[in-house]
């Protein structure tokens, strides 16, 4: 319900509206200029950037320990209504006034028809052939390069009756201003100082469609256009909270933070080496290169297959001082500690000797003599040796650490009788695998992310992006976004040249932020409920940011919609007391259980009441999708056939019995609704608005219900003086008396406690007295 | 009885030529009808039989004036025929009350008729259709017997 000025209702209901009672439609334009105010916030968090082909919802990431240190971030609000530079002008004459609102859409729509010529001055000779001046209020007129062509200049109106201006529509019942008079002349009052009027509309111009014959037809939608223009997108959605998700960080919070750990190690690895040749004796198969022994060859020393192995020439005894073999392995300047060596065969011993930059290392001299029978050099020292081993290994010669090592010889004597080849020179070395190894020192740094819950001092939603205690932070956000902010500065002109502040009493910055001078321009009820789960971006990326609005209202059930003064109404919606909201500006705004009556005898032009049991079931199911539960509420039909209509919901989201019962009712109660719906005919009364209760008294249909308004289609006609309202309702049950209007005895205790829990709540009133 | 017969006349706030501005009509109509404008005005009832009825006034429709006479010179009918057609503006016509009448001239209708008394060639019976703008009080109030 809105205030009415004194005695509105009276006429509306006395059935006179001539001569000073008569109908009156006026109506503004406004060029309006978006005002965009930025903000330096702090973020509680720094945001983490993290794969953009998977991008979570935003993961609170402090820098350094303290949670409650974020970073710089910008959030920028835009204002479409309360800054602009231009004041509206007052469109003279308005042909028609329609519109249609309703809640089942976004978006309501108006259609203002005006004819599109202006008196001729008296005293003013006419140009041409014209009567008047035709086309006097065409937005192009005078401005193109053929304007000459008819005489046409520029004139106040040039350029104004263009799409995305703003129209306002006023209308009501008489007028303050003098009729016939000229607008801004002797006993003119602007539309927005009209004391019988009411603002019935702020508008976006769609679409001007203007005709030869004279007249203009503008179709305009509500700023609801605003959020349905605007897409979740850059430079709408600022840079720091795109994309936009969302998550409730209301308490704790699960922090991340990071630190560098560096480790410095030194191990024993297997070194890089190779063996460059082998000891074999220059017989004729046999060479320090490329020696092949039966087929094996040094390189099968080091190729890292045990099943192959080094085998050197044949001796005759193991005991001569000749028998010696060895394998050469180059190491590129690494420090070595140890050799680790494989056989075939046991018995060995292994003498490991070790070349630092070019020169043999010292140590005891190896007992090989050439004795006539070998080739070797003599004299070569060793650093270690390993005696009699008793296995094929692996194992290990360990000795002190030699830096720069460029070449080590591994000896092996004691040959055993390996039973390969000439049985007269059956004493051979068998190597399968060696393995140098040596120090290694590694300096790593690894990234390491510990994860803690941390308490937290909730900052607004505005200074984190993504944060949000209450489904109402994301209207709230997405407005201030769309053009609907409401800075404390604001003002409106009237199309008079006077300026009205239009501020409101106190920012909105536990939602907008720390430090934000303003709000967002409506009425919204908070719903005390947060996302139990983070709400991804994929939900609002690059849509429009109705959808965003949309999918918010799907999952809470509230009603959203752009009232007659172009401001939000989030709210509950009204179906479960007796009542309606006074809404917003009105000197006291609230609930009030008083109804409009709409009375036969009075003001009710036409009725059509319809009976529908399409959506009526006798019973309604709805269960936890596992089917771990499940309950059951009946159905409202008051014509009892027999037939055992069944509806059911399965959804996982259900966690108790109370919850799946409470889902049941409210879809009874919502079926009871669709069951009688009307359509109303009456005269044009700006006091009613949709989302509010009436009670109807028609006698041939048995109405004498309490109805919801869910639509109104105003039509105001200013050459007929006809101003009607069509309206759509839908009843709220049988028993108008009782406190809830159904019969509240159908529905469980968790159902009534979770109803008054709604019911309780209200509005944040912050408009009260708005003098627009 | 005013001193003399008030002529009806034409002026045409447009023209600044005081020569041309205005033209006073020879003879004076001899018909004329209600140049006042029409309160338009619309019913319902509502649904009851016992209820309500519901009127809406609108937008006054301009008065649709006819007046005529006799014509007995050229002179007289080619002014009021120019009148009618290359004044296209909207211009002030005054009647024997001193009511003075905002009009646009639509048309300009005369009837030839046979000469009187073997004088007036151009002897017409003529009506005039014009859309009344605005009426002003009239200046001539005396009412006398």
């Amino acid at each position: 319900m809105r205030y009415t000025p004194p005695g509105m209702e009276n006429i509306w209901r006395s059935g006179n509206y001539t001569g000073a009672n008569a109908t009156m439609r006026r109506v503004t334009i406004q060029h309006p200029s978006m005002r965009l105010d930025s903000y330096e916030l702090q973020s509680t968090f720094r945001r983490i950037v993290l794969d953009p082909l998977n991008i979570p919802s935003f993961n609170p990431y402090p820098s350094g320990l303290d949670p409650t240190k974020g970073e710089a971030i910008t959030n920028t609000y835009a204002d479409y209504l309360f800054s602009s530079a231009e004041p509206p002008k007052e469109l003279p004459n308005v042909k028609s006034i329609s519109w249609t609102r309703s809640t089942d859409q976004d978006i309501a729509q108006a259609t203002i028809e005006l004819y599109n010529t202006a008196p001729l001055p008296l005293g003013e000779k006419p140009l041409y052939s014209d009567l008047d001046q035709p086309g006097f209020y065409t937005a192009g007129r005078g401005k193109a390069a053929f304007s000459s062509r008819w005489g046409h200049v520029e004139n106040e109106w040039t350029g104004l009756i263009v799409p995305d201006n703003i129209i306002r529509t006023y209308e009501g019942y008489g007028t303050d201003t003098l009729l016939g008079g000229t607008i801004g002349g002797e006993g003119y009052v602007c539309p927005e100082d009209d004391s019988k009027l009411l603002l019935t509309g702020v508008w976006m111009i769609d679409d001007v469609k203007l005709t030869a014959s004279g007249m203009i037809t503008v179709t305009a939608r509500d700023l609801g256009r605003l959020l349905l223009d605007h897409t979740s997108f850059l430079p709408v959605i600022p840079e720091d909270f795109y994309p936009v998700s969302f998550q409730d960080w209301s308490d704790k919070v699960l922090v991340q933070s990071q630190r560098n750990v560096i480790t410095d190690t030194t191990n024993t690895e297997d070194l890089s080496a190779r063996v460059i040749g082998s000891g074999n004796d220059h017989w004729p198969e046999s060479a320090y290169v490329g020696a092949k022994v039966y087929g094996h060859t040094h390189t099968d020393a080091m190729d890292g297959d045990p099943g192959s192995f080094y085998l050197s020439v044949g001796n005759a005894s193991p005991s001569y001082r000749s028998a010696y073999e060895y394998i050469d392995i180059q190491v590129d300047g690494a420090t070595v500690t140890e050799v680790v060596l494989s056989t075939v065969g046991t018995g060995y011993n292994a003498y490991v000797s070790v070349q630092q930059n070019g020169a043999w290392v010292g140590g005891p001299i190896m007992n090989y003599h050439r004795d006539g029978r070998g080739r070797y050099d003599e004299g070569v020292p060793y650093v270690a040796a390993l005696g009699g081993i008793g296995n094929e290994g692996p194992n290990t010669i360990a000795f002190g650490a030699i830096t720069n090592v460029n070449l080590i010889r591994l000896w092996v004597g004691n040959l055993p009788k390996l039973g390969i080849g000439s049985s007269a020179f059956s004493y051979r070395a068998g190597i399968r695998e060696v393995k140098i190894r040596g120090p290694v020192h590694r300096h790593t740094e690894t990234i390491v992310v510990d994860t803690s819950e941390q308490p937290l001092t909730p900052g607004p939603a505005g200074s984190n992006p993504g944060r949000l205690q209450d489904y109402t932070d994301i209207i709230k956000l997405y407005c201030a976004w769309a053009g609907l902010y409401w800075p404390m500065d604001g003002y409106m002109l009237h199309s008079d040249g006077t300026m009205v502040p239009v501020r409101p009493k106190t920012p909105d910055e536990k939602v907008l932020g720390d430090g934000v001078r303003g709000r967002v321009w409506g009425d919204f009820q908070i719903t005390n409920v947060a996302p139990v789960v983070p709400i991804e971006a994929s939900n609002f990326d690059k849509k429009t940011l109705m959808d965003g609005i949309s999918y918010i209202r799907d999952i809470i059930g509230f009603l959203f919609f752009i009232d007659e003064t172009g401001a939000v109404q989030w709210r509950i919606q009204n179906v479960w007391t007796i009542g309606s909201w006074v809404t917003g500006v009105a000197p006291q705004p609230g609930r009030t259980s008083k109804l409009l009556t709409i009375d036969e005898r009075q003001v009710l032009m036409g009725l059509e009441a319809s009976l529908n049991s399409q959506s009526v079931r006798e019973g309604i199911f709805v269960a936890n999708i596992t089917g771990q539960f499940a309950a059951l509420a009946a159905g409202y039909n008051p014509n009892d056939t027999g037939l055992r209509r069944v509806g059911g919901w399965t959804d996982q989201n259900f966690s108790t019995i109370d919850e799946a019962k409470t889902m049941a009712d409210l879809i009874a109660v919502r079926q009871l609704f669709q069951y009688r719906r009307d359509t109303v005919q009456i005269p044009g009364y700006p006091g009613l608005q949709i989302d509010d209760q009436v009670r109807i008294f028609e006698r041939v249909t048995s109405e004498g219900f309490i109805h919801y308004v869910m639509g109104i289609s105003s039509t105001n006609d200013a050459e007929t003086g006809q101003w009607t309202y069509d309206l759509q309702t839908h009843w709220l049950g049988d028993n108008p008396n009782g406190k809830w209007i159904f019969d509240k005895t159908q529905l469980s205790p968790a159902t009534i406690s979770y109803i008054d829990s709604l019911i309780n709540g209200s509005p944040e009133w912050v408009r009260a007295d708005m003098d627009l | 009885m005013p001193a003399s017969v008030i002529k009806w006349r034409l002026e045409d706030p447009a023209d600044p030529n005081p020569d041309t501005r205005s033209y006073t009509f020879e003879v004076n109509p001899n018909s004329m009808n209600s140049p006042f404008a029409t309160r338009s005005t619309q019913t319902m009832g509502t649904t009851a039989v016992d209820g309500n009825v519901l009127m809406w006034e609108g937008m006054r429709q301009p008065a649709a004036f006819t007046f005529g006479g006799v014509i007995l010179s050229y002179a007289q009918y080619k002014a009021l025929h120019d009148w009618v057609y290359l004044r296209k503006g909207r211009l002030f016509l005054w009647d024997h009350f001193q009511r003075r009448m905002t009009v646009v001239l639509k048309s300009f209708n005369p009837e030839p008729k046979s000469k009187f008394n073997g004088k007036f060639y151009w002897r017409h019976e003529y009506t005039i259709e014009a859309t009344v703008l605005a009426i002003s009080d009239a200046l001539y109030t005396e009412d006398l017997a």
